[in-house]
């Protein structure tokens, strides 16, 4: 169910981030806050991404954050969203992000509706721009839990 | 015809993009009438050689499998129809090695 990985209280629209890590600070911070994972997820997706490239930017204006962790750190499968008015860079390339979804999965599959709802949000150019246009969380959230059962 | 009878779909962490990549290849696969064909998703700290017959990648992860023998490079990792469109040139190649999308 996707009202079981989000909440409107994940949903958020800010006026902006510094950089990238502290957009990976703001999305991880609100499942810290919801009880889903420590703050140690923070330090592991900085690494991944570190090692490995900002590749969780999945369109132009999207990141989908996440690392993987163990139990120790992550204690439920969320999601957060959060919606940014002017774009951070992740890297030289990827530097129009308004679009910061924090993920932490306590397995590899309860996620999955979450993954059905981004995908149909942002597998299309004319629903993710709805979503850019969004004014509030409480849009944010409904268009979440509209798009959960689009396949 | 290239025989591909699985198909895994990895990325960093093994959770999200692979995920959605993995069900927008089976979607993929229906499109193009393949019925003899899985795919499944993992992590590059799981993935192995000998899992698949074929690896879709985004093309940030590309490096990490550049000696692999089959693999298909996705440009933008959410698009359902550059995806269809690679899915179809690997089902039409022939031989054993080839790296699509680089």
């Amino acid at each position: 169910m996707i009202k079981d990985l989000i909440s409107l209280e994940n949903c958020v629209i800010l006026d902006s981030v510094k950089d990238w890590k502290e957009a990976v600070h703001v999305s991880v911070d609100l499942l810290v806050k919801a009880g889903a994972c420590t703050e140690e997820y923070e330090d592991a997706v900085i690494k991944v991404t570190e090692e490995y490239g900002p590749y969780y930017v999945l369109t132009d204006h999207m990141a989908l954050i996440h690392a993987s962790g163990n139990d120790d750190i992550v204690h439920k499968t969320m999601l957060s969203c959060a919606l940014l008015k002017e774009p951070v860079a992740f890297s030289e390339e990827k530097n129009d992000v308004r679009v910061l979804i924090g993920l932490c999965a306590a397995d590899s599959t309860a996620h999955m509706t979450g993954m059905v709802a981004i995908s149909s949000i942002f597998g299309d150019s004319d629903n993710e721009q709805k979503f850019l246009e969004a004014t509030s969380a409480e849009e944010i959230y409904n268009l979440f839990i509209s798009h959960a059962d689009a396949q | 015809m290239a025989k591909i009878r699985k198909i895994m779909c990895c990325c960093g962490s093994g959770l999200g993009s692979s995920m959605m990549v993995q069900l927008n290849t089976n979607e993929a696969l229906k499109k193009l009438g393949v019925t003899d064909c899985v795919a499944e998703h993992t992590s590059l700290s799981e993935v192995n050689v000998n899992s698949a017959d074929l690896f879709v990648v985004g093309k940030d992860i590309y490096p990490q499998l550049k000696n692999y023998p089959r693999v298909l490079v996705l440009d933008k990792i959410m698009s359902k129809k550059e995806l269809l469109e690679k899915l179809q040139a690997a089902f039409e190649m022939e031989g054993d090695e080839f790296h699509i999308g680089v």
